[in-house]
């Protein structure tokens, strides 16, 4: 089957793919050429300091790769970044980051503080901490900020997921406090006894069935509803409302509790209702009384 | 928004509701851009309430089953690149 709508979807796609220089596309640039030579200064660096090539191959790797990408998760480049950065805040995977990322960040500054201080021509203009701190935006800020922690779709999905979460709690707790409220009610009802409450207020205690039965019904769908949006499972779910059983069983509620020789049926005819006879026949023959789906009233 | 096909009830025939709904999800799209993929059922139905108010209750509720579903599709297709 074909859709306008996803035939639109997938042009804006197609059209989207293609490929612009715009200032990111420079920064991109800008990153590599710095991180090859972050790799070459660390190597000039790590290389002295040990003999064994491997170890500062590896140390060189670590100081090229580790610093941005560390400080790249405490730099949110995207109002959706800043949001995740907001949920992720308070686990501990967080605090391991930020701890990493400063010490590396200090490291970084030391070493480079020293070499540059080491430098008889900047020690002598005094130009060692603005060295320094063109090392640092080079090497670490600018890669940083061109790298994201997560993809746009990863980001759109934790964020959702995080707010679908909430919005599940907070509902769930509505929910249940407007049934809570509810069932009060027709209890309260229901120790005044049937026979006494008035008519209004055997059509609200009718009401209130249909609602208890509507209200579990829309949870169970809601709860369906974000299952399948988090996980992508689909969870076949009938709706109680059109069970011709508990329709029935309503109906008939419904009926027993509202029609009564004072009020007219809400059929629309204005015959009077005929006095119930409250025998165990009369329960018995339910069944056959309680009336059906499809049966005119709805 | 009654289609042009006629049926024996108030019900809006099959192929017309899924037309309906693919102009439905092309006008929210063209509103609100990519946030539809977000959006639950309950306010898509809210927000195609003024342009199916007409129709029975129950193919405005359809109609929003419909148009979520397009969204949920669409967007699908846009993780998948």
């Amino acid at each position: 089957m074909s859709s306008r709508y996803l035939d639109m979807v997938r042009g804006q796609r197609r059209r989207s793919s293609g490929w612009q220089f715009n200032a990111k596309s420079l920064l991109a640039l800008l990153a590599m050429i710095a991180m090859a030579g972050s790799a070459v200064y660390w190597w000039g660096v790590q290389s002295e300091l040990t003999g064994n090539k491997i170890v500062a191959a590896a140390f060189t790797a670590i100081l090229v790769l580790a610093p941005p990408s560390l400080t790249s998760f405490l730099i949110p480049w995207s109002p959706g970044g800043m949001l995740l950065q907001k949920i992720n805040a308070r686990t501990w995977g967080y605090a391991v980051i930020i701890g990493a990322a400063l010490y590396l960040l200090y490291y970084s500054f030391e070493i480079q503080y020293s070499w540059w201080h080491a430098q008889q021509v900047v020690r002598d203009t005094g130009l060692v901490l603005q060295q320094v701190i063109i090392g640092i935006i080079g090497f670490i800020i600018i890669p940083a900020l061109l790298w994201t922690p997560v993809t746009s779709e990863e980001l759109v999905e934790q964020v959702r997921q995080a707010h679908l979460v909430r919005r599940y709690e907070l509902q769930t707790q509505a929910d249940i406090a407007i049934l809570r409220a509810t069932l009060l009610r027709a209890q309260e009802k229901a120790l005044i006894g049937f026979a006494n409450l008035t008519v209004q207020e055997k059509e609200e205690l009718a009401g209130v069935m249909r609602g208890l039965v509507k209200g579990i019904d829309q949870t169970l769908r809601d709860i369906g509803d974000s299952v399948r949006t988090v996980s992508g499972a689909v969870i076949p779910f009938g709706s109680l409302d059109d069970n011709e059983d508990i329709k029935g069983y309503l109906d008939y509620i419904s009926e027993c509790l509202t029609d009564n020789a004072l009020l007219p049926r809400r059929t629309g005819s204005n015959e009077r209702a005929p006095v119930q006879q409250h025998s165990d026949e009369y329960y018995d023959d339910y069944d056959q009384q309680r009336p059906r789906l499809g049966s005119g009233r709805r | 928004m009654i289609g042009y096909r006629y049926t024996t009830e108030r019900r809006l025939p099959e192929r017309d509701m899924l037309d309906l709904g693919d102009a439905l999800a092309l006008q929210l799209h063209e509103m609100l851009g990519p946030r539809v993929y977000m959006l639950p059922r309950g306010d898509i139905l809210e927000l195609i309430s003024p342009y199916v108010d007409d129709l029975a209750v129950e193919d405005q509720h359809a109609l929003s089953w419909i148009v979520w579903h397009l969204f949920q599709d669409a967007h699908e297709l846009e993780i998948e690149d």
